[in-house]
């Protein structure tokens, strides 16, 4: 894994999972930040990347549009899109998953839920 | 359901300060340092469905800081305001969704505005509120629940 973009409009939860990729091995990806679902859309309209992390609730563009935006892309589409939100439970694990999330996660995530969430694509 | 709203308060803050700060929230308030409203920082977070609501976390800077600081790798005094302040509103908005997750029936969405800094927390809400203190590292600290939708 090359590239990954992450969405969230705190800091705090970016470093939080840019900590957790590392520790998971995925130190030596280029790590790519994004306020919003609209900022993340630019970077990833500007070059494409191996991986999508993102928050739901955000300003501007929140994660469930991003997502919609991603999966109906054309050369997006393909992009897997990890969800870590404060705000999931089964019915918006579903939903989010229906649109074309691979994985959802609440927050606080820990390194090993989310090694377990990304095996399927680092394999 | 009072109990278990307390009690899924509690397993919500200590959840989310264990988790991410490694630090242990205590219900024991006897020793724990109170601090002034004038040093002590407010997050508010709107809750709009199911039942219109709000989560205020009262943090006293002092303890804020030391947080920040663990989770950032620096030292306190090379930290800046914003740091702190998106700490404040990273904990409010974790602890908001823990604490649904558990008090919610299991299927049942929600959905939760954006954290905000606010003065205080304001009593004159116009829903019913509550509020329940507890330490960490010997701070005392408060979060308050505000919806007609919880008490019941």
């Amino acid at each position: 894994m090359k590239r990954i973009v992450i969405a969230d409009d705190s800091a705090t939860a970016r470093l939080f999972i840019s900590r957790c990729l590392a520790i998971i091995g995925l130190g030596e990806a280029t790590l790519v930040e994004a306020e919003n679902g609209r900022e993340a859309l630019s970077l990833l309209k500007e070059e494409m990347a191996d991986l999508l992390v993102t928050d739901l609730n955000m300003p501007v563009m929140d994660g469930l549009t991003l997502l919609k935006w991603v999966k109906s892309s054309p050369r997006l589409h393909d992009l897997p899109v990890l969800v870590i939100t404060s705000a999931g439970n089964p019915a918006k694990e579903r939903e989010l998953k229906d649109l074309g999330a691979f994985g959802v996660l609440n927050k606080p995530v820990s390194p090993a839920v989310l090694l377990d969430a990304l095996k399927p694509i680092m394999s | 359901m009072l109990d278990k709203l307390e009690q899924d308060i509690y397993g919500a803050i200590a959840t989310t300060l264990e988790n991410m700060a490694f630090m242990e929230v205590g219900r024991e308030l006897d020793d724990a340092v109170r601090h002034p409203a004038e040093e002590t920082v407010v997050s508010r977070l709107l809750i709009h469905d199911p039942v219109p609501g709000e989560v205020y976390l009262a943090m006293p800077r002092v303890l804020l800081n030391r947080i920040t600081a663990s989770i950032f790798i620096v030292a306190e005094e090379d930290l800046t305001e914003q740091a702190a302040l998106d700490m404040l509103c990273e904990l409010i908005n974790t602890f908001a969704g823990l604490f649904l997750n558990a008090y919610l029936p299991e299927d049942q969405t929600y959905k939760l505005g954006l954290p905000e800094r606010v003065p205080g927390i304001q009593k004159d809400s116009p829903f019913e509120i509550r509020q329940w203190e507890f330490q960490v590292d010997n701070e005392l600290f408060s979060l308050a629940l505000a919806g007609d939708g919880f008490f019941e």
